[in-house]
């Protein structure tokens, strides 16, 4: 199990949790990052970082230091 | 399905019934996750009938209009997108209160139905709320082009309430819309809708409720049962702060709490947004059938330019240039000219004519053409480089280009304390710094929020363009555009350093946080694009009628007049000559020390137009033509010392009220204003010291 820090472009996994509490994991939660959902890592930011994800058919953009917070099974 | 009903125990049903039924009128709120479509469906529903201004007692703007097409009497009100009802950001306590409190007879969900799970993530928070709900799915026509057909009969057994199926942007659907809207007017009663968890979830709940109706009856008493115990099983924050002493209250929670996490094996927070999308889930899988393997390339091949490692950012700056080379230069080359000669050579030659043949005083001549025509004409001649510039922001904001910027930049942003969100703010704020303030609502970190309020001011709002225009069309005509770019760049390089030092100092522990939803590239409309550019514009026709109209009247007479009162042979010797002269001395180490210039500075205070109007109504018994007169005021080194000034120091009253209002606390406000004003002056000086030792 990794995190979907891990993840490169293209690379699919299921969410398995989240290992930070509070109102990033609120909101990582309501923007639907919950268990057992399929996220595909679409691309990096031009610089590296934020990344862009794929989820519930829609696209959703973050940190690195917080994707590394979400734990993924492939 | 068929939904339990209890009449609801308030006084309105029976106001209702005292009223004539055609006297009633109807509060419908739209309610729905940002980028669903739900400006282009209020435009669409309420067409011109629309007005802005202000929540009683909350500091939100609220966009109100009456629903055409149709006999009743239906106000439909538009509060802020959101995603969720959790009170984490300004705009979801407002939306939930809103409804909590006004009771709205309708709330109509509009959901983007290309993105359905998540957008009835909020469907099933609402539902909680007890009020009768009309989904409303909007976006139809990419969701058909995709090849995804839904049944709607499903999604209405599943969730409780009947669902239309609209495109807000291509206007289909929206007279059955409206047909429905009507017909579920009438249900002025609590709903209970179903429930979304499962049994071992939603018995605890259901005791946990009962308890609390026996011990706590007080608590949240005017609420539907479903949303007081799910928000306290949740410990919501709000609520928590009141409650906090009451050690038997947090017992029966913390009880609660315990079983539900034994059944989930996770955290309360954690289970209840864990199952709402397993219920969706379920249901959309249902309610919906693929008929072809969807495909996103376009998307895909465009962001593969548009986000490419090496060309976004050189790309990213040639659309800005663009952009002000276009509205400040080449529509300015043109623009100008036309409306100068228009009102020179054909309003003023019509009102001198109907003006002598009325007999008309001197002074009343006086007052018309020095006054009225001065001030109100300098405002209107750069009406059509506000307009193409204002074309420009809104196609950035449709596009879902600015969320891709805002992504792009958040590394960068990251470094001096903001967060690539702040992006959105700072763009909008190209236009007028009042909404860009209002837009640091998205940002969720409290210090982060206030932080991007107090640098939001220092990107140039679209009011200040003349100045620029003017004076680099006088003093720096040969590369114009290059010098307003510059001080573009200027403003962008003073909002970092104040963002990074002010997020080491006074905001300090501003932890920036950043998700951000990336909506697909959209091609604007050209009836949405115009709608907003029209309001944006007839903000500056408005206050042109208003207030530039009468400060151009009170400047003429302080100019027109001695202390005495009796009229002036020239400007100098006017009220308004003594009042410049006295403050002109702080100026004077920024190169502008004169009357005229400080004057301006101080009326631009109103409205930053009133700048340009000043100097126009100030100069206009001057020899020769207006930039003539500006030319003799100043120096190349203090006219860009004056562009700078007037660039930095405060907004205008209008964003000065809104950032107190955003702010919160006069601390933070006296001192925001404090270090804009400061920071203005500095650079100011720096600049003029600067290059008046080059340039002489």
């Amino acid at each position: 199990m990794g995190t979907l820090k891990d993840l490169k472009p293209g690379q699919k996994g299921c969410v398995h949790g989240i290992t930070v509490d509070g109102l990033m994991r609120r909101k990582l939660m309501d923007m639907g990052v919950t268990p057992g959902v399929e996220i595909e890592v679409n691309k990096m930011a031009p610089l590296g970082d934020p990344i862009e994800i794929r989820l519930r058919g829609y696209s959703l953009s973050l940190r690195k230091e917080d994707a590394q917070n979400i734990l993924i099974v492939s | 399905m068929k939904l339990k009903r209890i009449s609801e125990p308030t006084t309105e049903s029976v106001v209702g019934s005292s009223v004539k039924e055609d006297d009633m009128k109807y509060n419908v709120a739209l309610v729905g996750n940002p980028n669903s479509g739900k400006t282009t469906l209020f435009n669409c529903l309420t067409g011109s009938n629309l007005y802005v201004g202000n929540w009683p007692g909350v500091t939100v703007e609220k966009k109100e209009g009456l629903i055409k097409n149709t006999k009743e009497n239906i106000n439909l009100v538009d509060l802020p997108g959101i995603y969720s009802l959790a009170p984490y950001s300004m705009d979801e306590i407002v939306s939930r209160n809103y409804i909590l409190d006004e009771k709205p007879d309708l709330i109509i969900n509009i959901i983007d139905a290309s993105n359905i799970e998540r957008n009835l993530y909020l469907t099933t928070q609402l539902m909680e709320l007890g009020r009768p709900i009309l989904g409303v799915l909007n976006m139809m026509d990419v969701v058909e082009k995709k090849g995804i057909l839904l049944d709607l009969a499903e999604l209405e057994k599943a969730f409780g309430f009947p669902f239309v199926k609209i495109s807000a942007q291509k206007e289909t659907g929206i007279e059955e819309l409206i047909r429905e809207v009507e017909n579920h007017l009438k249900e002025s009663q609590l709903i209970i809708y179903p429930n979304v968890f499962p049994d071992p979830i939603k018995e605890p709940l259901e005791r946990f409720n009962d308890d609390l109706m026996k011990n706590h009856p007080e608590i949240l008493a005017d609420t539907p049962a479903a949303f007081r115990a799910v928000k306290l099983a949740e410990k919501d924050d709000e609520l928590m702060r009141q409650f906090a002493d009451d050690q038997e209250l947090i017992g029966l929670i913390d009880s609660v709490r315990d079983e539900i996490s034994e059944f989930s094996g996770q955290d309360v927070d954690s289970t209840i947004a864990d199952y709402r999308y397993r219920y969706i889930t379920e249901m959309v899988k249902k309610a919906s059938h693929h008929t072809k393997e969807d495909q996103i390339s376009f998307q895909d091949r465009l962001d593969k330019i548009l986000m490419n490692r090496f060309a976004a950012l050189p790309i990213f700056f040639l659309i800005m240039f663009i952009i002000y080379h276009v509205s400040i230069t080449l529509v300015g080359d043109v623009s100008i000219g036309l409306i100068e000669s228009l009102i020179n050579n054909v309003i003023i030659v019509f009102v001198n004519h109907v003006l002598s043949a009325v007999g008309a005083a001197d002074w009343l001549n006086s007052l018309i053409n020095d006054g009225i025509i001065a001030g109100v004409g300098a405002v209107l001649t750069f009406i059509p480089q506000l307009f193409v510039l204002f074309i420009f922001i809104s196609l950035l904001e449709d596009s879902g280009y600015m969320s891709r910027v805002a992504f792009m930049m958040d590394r960068v942003f990251r470094r001096f304390g903001l967060s690539g969100k702040s992006f959105i703010p700072l763009v909008v704020g190209l236009g007028c710094s009042v909404p860009g303030l209002m837009a640091t609502r998205t940002l969720e970190n409290e210090r982060e929020r206030k932080l991007t309020a107090v640098v939001t001011p220092f990107v140039s709002c679209g009011a200040k363009m003349p100045v620029y225009v003017l004076m680099a069309s006088v003093f720096f005509s040969a590369y114009q555009s290059v010098m307003v770019f510059g001080l573009y760049l200027v403003s962008l390089v003073t909002v970092f350093i104040s963002a990074f030092i002010l997020s080491k100092t006074w905001f300090k522990g501003a932890r920036s946080s950043y998700l951000l939803e990336l909506p697909p590239y959209r091609i604007p409309t050209l009836k949405n694009t115009m709608t907003q550019v029209w309001e944006r514009i007839k903000e500056f026709f408005v206050r042109a009628g208003t207030i530039i109209f009468a400060a151009s009247v009170v400047l003429w007479f302080l100019q027109s007049f001695t202390l005495s009162l009796n009229m002036v042979t020239t400007a100098d010797e006017s009220i308004l000559a003594d009042l410049g002269r006295l403050i002109a001395p702080i100026f004077t180490p920024l190169g502008f020390g004169n009357w005229v210039a400080s004057v301006s500075i101080l009326s631009g205070m109103a409205a930053k137009e009133m700048i340009i109007s000043t100097m126009s109504v100030l100069l206009s018994g001057a020899q020769g033509s207006f930039t003539l007169s500006v030319s003799h005021l100043f120096t190349q080194a203090s006219a860009f010392s004056f562009m700078v000034f007037v660039l930095l120091a405060s907004p205008c009253m209008a964003a000065v009220a809104t950032m107190k209002k955003e702010l919160g606390s006069w601390r933070d406000f006296l001192f925001a204003l404090a270090y804009q004003m400061g920071i203005a002056y500095l650079i100011a000086f720096i600049t003029y010291q600067f290059l008046s030792r080059i340039l002489g």
